[in-house]
């Protein structure tokens, strides 16, 4: 299938995103590039049904399902992609393993995200949450992690993870802040002109650290250097 | 985690209302489920951490209980050396019911506490490398409290090579 401009959204990069009254980003990066923005069956269950189902939350799920409504985001999958993420899920629950047991690091919502990017034909998946995406891209980093962590001798299952990457294409992962960066950079603060008074570089910080403290993983230096780039200070 | 060494060191530390060692260990538990898993684990580190938090901040409620608390954990030990796991999950709900005893007078300390017990775990289980979707599942709570949580925590995640992320998003947007 050939390339689309599209991203398939893991529910961590929407939390952050909504939990920063930053969701309008979305809408602006749409309008902006004509990218599309999809998210999974689970994925909507943990950013709309659940937190409609609770009062501390609801408020953010109505906000999710608004953008659902104008067609910002669009649910993608079926049934046969469940299956197929569940029995993927199951295996790289298996990568990773100790001496009694193997290490179950994903969750469903995450895998099921990467499934669809690859039935979409997109290689790029918006994310958040920091252990899937260090699964992806550099999975020695992630036992090194476990293994410090947790304290004991974390080995890897090689023959399945070549039998994963066999069946699978790579994935660029972008974070919150990237989207939110790029959004910057094409003019989402320009109505905000007191912001802009501030300065831009501060108009940006707030963005990114406001996306940091609701569970981006991202670090200091990396928000620093996003000042760094696109202000130039 | 041996279960049976757990609850004689939990019962003996909670005679002594050593909360501090209650609360250690709860975290060694923890530590277990990280890659056990297991739901049992996940309730005894739950519920000794609630207890840890009683017994510091709601002495005298827990002073009423503590005989109750001690004599569940005593019977739960005495299931686990007989083998009789239905009867050792018996007693931890008993202690559970104890727990809720005391949200009859203090309602919302009592959830809060069992809530904030969880949001700790996931927490630690988070930083150990379980990924944010993964913990919410296991202990039962939204990604998005945890989510919260994990921003406040300000765990340090270092990129390999800082700015390529950025530069292939702003490629992908044609910017």
């Amino acid at each position: 299938m050939s390339e689309m401009k599209s991203i398939v959204l893991d529910s961590s990069c929407i939390i952050s995103l909504s939990n920063s009254c930053a969701l309008d980003i979305l809408e602006f990066l749409k309008e902006k590039s004509g990218v599309c923005f999809y998210l999974t069956p689970w994925v909507k269950e943990e950013v709309v049904d659940a937190p409609l189902r609770t009062k501390r939350f609801k408020l953010a799920g109505l906000r999710v399902m608004e953008l659902l409504d104008k067609g910002v985001m669009e649910v993608y999958g079926s049934t046969q992609m469940r299956n197929e993420a569940v029995s993927l899920l199951n295996r790289i629950n298996h990568v990773f393993y100790t001496r009694k047991f193997p290490v179950r690091i994903v969750h469903k919502g995450e895998v099921e995200t990467f499934v669809a990017a690859e039935r979409l034909g997109t290689r790029v998946i918006g994310m958040d949450e920091h252990v899937f995406r260090l699964f992806l891209e550099d999975v020695e980093t992630l036992k090194m992690v476990l293994r410090k962590r947790l304290r004991k001798e974390v080995k890897v299952n090689q023959s399945l993870l070549r039998e994963i990457w066999s069946e699978y294409s790579e994935k660029n992962v972008i974070r919150s802040t990237e989207l939110a960066s790029v959004a910057f950079h094409l003019g989402y603060f320009d109505p905000f002109r007191e912001v802009i008074q501030r300065g831009k570089a501060e108009a940006l910080r707030g963005i990114l650290w406001s996306l940091k403290l609701n569970g981006c993983a991202i670090s200091t230096r990396e928000i620093e250097e996003y000042v760094r780039v696109l202000v130039g200070r | 985690m041996d279960f049976l060494k757990f609850l004689e060191s939990l019962k003996f530390f909670v005679s002594e209302g050593d909360y501090v060692a209650v609360r250690n260990l709860s975290d060694d538990m923890m530590h277990e489920v990280a890659v056990s898993q297991d739901k049992l684990s996940i309730r005894l580190a739950i519920m000794s951490h609630a207890l840890a938090d009683l017994m510091e901040n709601l002495k005298e409620e827990f002073e009423k209980e503590k005989e109750r608390i001690l004599m569940c954990l005593e019977r739960a030990i005495g299931s686990l050396k007989k083998k009789d796991l239905s009867g050792f999950e018996s007693q931890i709900s008993d202690v559970m019911r104890a727990i809720y005893k005391m949200d009859r007078k203090f309602p919302t300390r009592v959830e809060s506490v069992l809530r904030e017990a969880r949001l700790m775990k996931g927490e630690k289980l988070y930083e150990k490398g379980i990924s944010l979707g993964r913990v919410a599942d296991i202990l039962g709570i939204t990604a998005w409290e945890l989510s919260e949580r994990i921003g406040k925590k300000e765990i340090e995640w270092e990129e390999k090579e800082l700015g390529k992320r950025l530069k292939f998003a702003m490629e992908f947007f044609g910017v």
